[in-house]
């Protein structure tokens, strides 16, 4: 709505639109797909140059330009295929690089693949506009901010400003991400190694009837493990809400959240699952066929 | 092993806690023989319990054996194996597992016994729920079971492999005395049907009265034996 109304703005000479946001190549892997309109409108803001190959078409829908960064970590060379959605393959016209950091470890792509890529279809996350009238661009901004809350219009020459704001913004959401994690995995397995060892009177029980030591043991870890997929799983689906709220009421991270949780950290996620079941359930499991079965049936 | 040879025999058992200052056991010497029920008597704290421990293989003597129709317990090649087909515990509180069903508690003690197959087994939880009148009890959790329904269930799961012997200790403590009554008739018919043994630990008259042979313990010694046959 906001595009479509610039674009008829009489003070607004061009318009060119970008979209931004984060993907997923693998379990390990994430890069920042950055979508353009016009490449060397987006070239000449950022600084961008090619070193190696060349700009790609602007016509041409299946061809990318990799950030050095990337393409050093990756190994990826000019003429290489990536693939940045299920069975779609693009191939590499060329290497770029900017002074930006955060951009060398991007792809860059026509908009209307980047919102395909994405899964963010009518979204961009920033427009360039050229005024008719650049002397009024002061007045501008500060009417646009006004009349749109949610939106921030600047100048083009703060654009590295914002970029080293958005690589700040970046940097912090994967910190949190990754102590959230530390945290759930620490609750997880305290939550496993508590559970387990009030079962002790229960494994001395099935001890006294004649249950040998490593079939107790399997049969705690195996019913850890399958808990733990249960909440890996309950974990997965319940991103899914949990996005659609934070793209409702945390507009300035739509760039930084995917669209719905990417299915290729499911193996990575149950792997995960896999390990603090099968390691939480186990200690306690071993400790409780050691003592004295006496001993564990009396436990409380 | 010959004929004479009794189930159980406890040669000068004893056992102590804390490096001899706590002497539960002093010098427990007697035999149990094929066929019958004992009653191990005696007040709280005499050692009955550390006895059917001991007896059980759950716990371990300072001093003495405990042999096995003759063998020692190191001359038993498993002993997880040995205590699921040679002994039957019942505990005074039931000690079922509260996240099974009746029929999974139950069928939890065979569950590695090679000598059923699945069939077999869910045939013979059918049996032991009828005889112990819990069939419509079958599919209940613990917590929705009464006191004398818990421990006729936990009393089933111990006749589950048919042992030659079952330790109970104080399996009428909680129950009231009809249940008392029912379980102490039900291991009556276990021992005419299958020439099994009950060692029973209890201050409960209605116990004695069942039990063929009396051993009365104190301070943990065995004071007096007496049969009642």
């Amino acid at each position: 709505m906001t595009f479509n109304a610039l674009k008829k703005d009489e003070r607004v000479k061009n318009c060119n639109a970008i979209i931004i946001g984060k993907k997923r190549l693998s379990a390990q892997a994430s890069v920042f797909i950055l979508g353009m309109q016009d490449l060397n409108t987006f070239a000449n803001r950022t600084g961008i140059s090619v070193i190696e190959g060349r700009y790609f078409k602007p016509d041409t829908f299946n061809e990318v330009l990799v950030g050095s960064k990337l393409a050093k970590v990756m190994h990826y060379k000019v003429g290489d295929t990536i693939e940045l959605s299920p069975d779609k393959f693009y191939t590499i016209t060329g290497i770029y690089s900017t002074l930006i950091s955060m951009l060398n470890t991007g792809v860059l792509v026509h908009k209307d693949e980047a919102q395909h890529i994405l899964k963010k279809h009518n979204h961009v996350s920033m427009i360039f506009l050229g005024l008719y009238d650049r002397d009024s661009q002061e007045e501008f901004i500060e009417k646009f901010n006004s009349e749109h809350k949610r939106l921030q219009a600047s100048k083009s020459g703060e654009l590295t400003q914002n970029f080293t704001s958005m690589q700040n913004v970046v940097h912090l959401i994967d910190a949190i991400t990754l102590l959230t994690l530390l945290v759930a995995v620490a609750v997880m397995m305290n939550t496993f190694i508590m559970a387990t060892s009030e079962r002790t009177k229960e494994i001395g029980v099935l001890s006294a009837i004649g249950w040998g030591r490593s079939k107790i043991v399997t049969v705690f870890v195996f019913e850890a493990i399958i808990l733990s997929w249960i909440s890996a799983i309950v974990g997965y689906l319940s991103a899914y809400p949990t996005i659609a709220l934070m793209q409702k009421y945390f507009i300035s991270l739509h760039a930084y959240l995917p669209q719905e949780p990417e299915p290729n950290i499911i193996p990575m996620l149950l792997l995960i699952a896999t390990s603090i079941g099968a390691i939480s359930a186990l200690f306690p499991t071993l400790y409780a066929t050691k003592i004295s079965i006496s001993k564990a049936i009396r436990y409380e | 092993m010959s004929k004479n040879t009794p189930l159980i025999a406890i040669q000068h058992v004893s056992k102590q806690y804390d490096n001899g200052l706590i002497k539960a056991l002093s010098d427990v010497d007697f035999e149990i023989q094929k066929g019958f029920m004992y009653a191990l008597e005696g007040p709280s704290g005499c050692g009955k319990s550390t006895l059917l421990n001991i007896i059980g293989t759950l716990d371990t003597a300072t001093s003495g054996s405990v042999l096995y129709e003759g063998k020692v317990q190191n001359q038993l090649t498993n002993l997880h194996d040995f205590r699921r087909d040679f002994i039957g515990f019942i505990f005074q509180f039931h000690h079922l597992i509260p996240t099974l069903t009746l029929r999974e508690n139950i069928e939890s003690a065979m569950l590695f016994n090679k000598s059923y197959s699945k069939v077999q087994r869910k045939e013979k939880v059918n049996k032991l729920l009828k005889e112990f009148a819990l069939s419509h009890r079958e599919n209940s959790y613990v917590t929705h079971l009464s006191g004398g329904e818990r421990q006729r269930g936990a009393i089933a799961r111990a006749f589950a492999n048919e042992p030659r012997l079952i330790l109970a200790d104080e399996p009428t403590g909680n129950v009231d005395s009809n249940n008392a009554k029912i379980i102490l008739q039900m291991m009556q018919k276990y021992i005419k049907e299958t020439n099994a043994t009950i060692l029973i630990a209890t201050h409960d008259p209605i116990v004695s009265s069942y039990a063929d042979y009396n051993i009365i313990m104190q301070d943990g010694k065995i004071i007096s034996q007496k049969s009642s046959r």
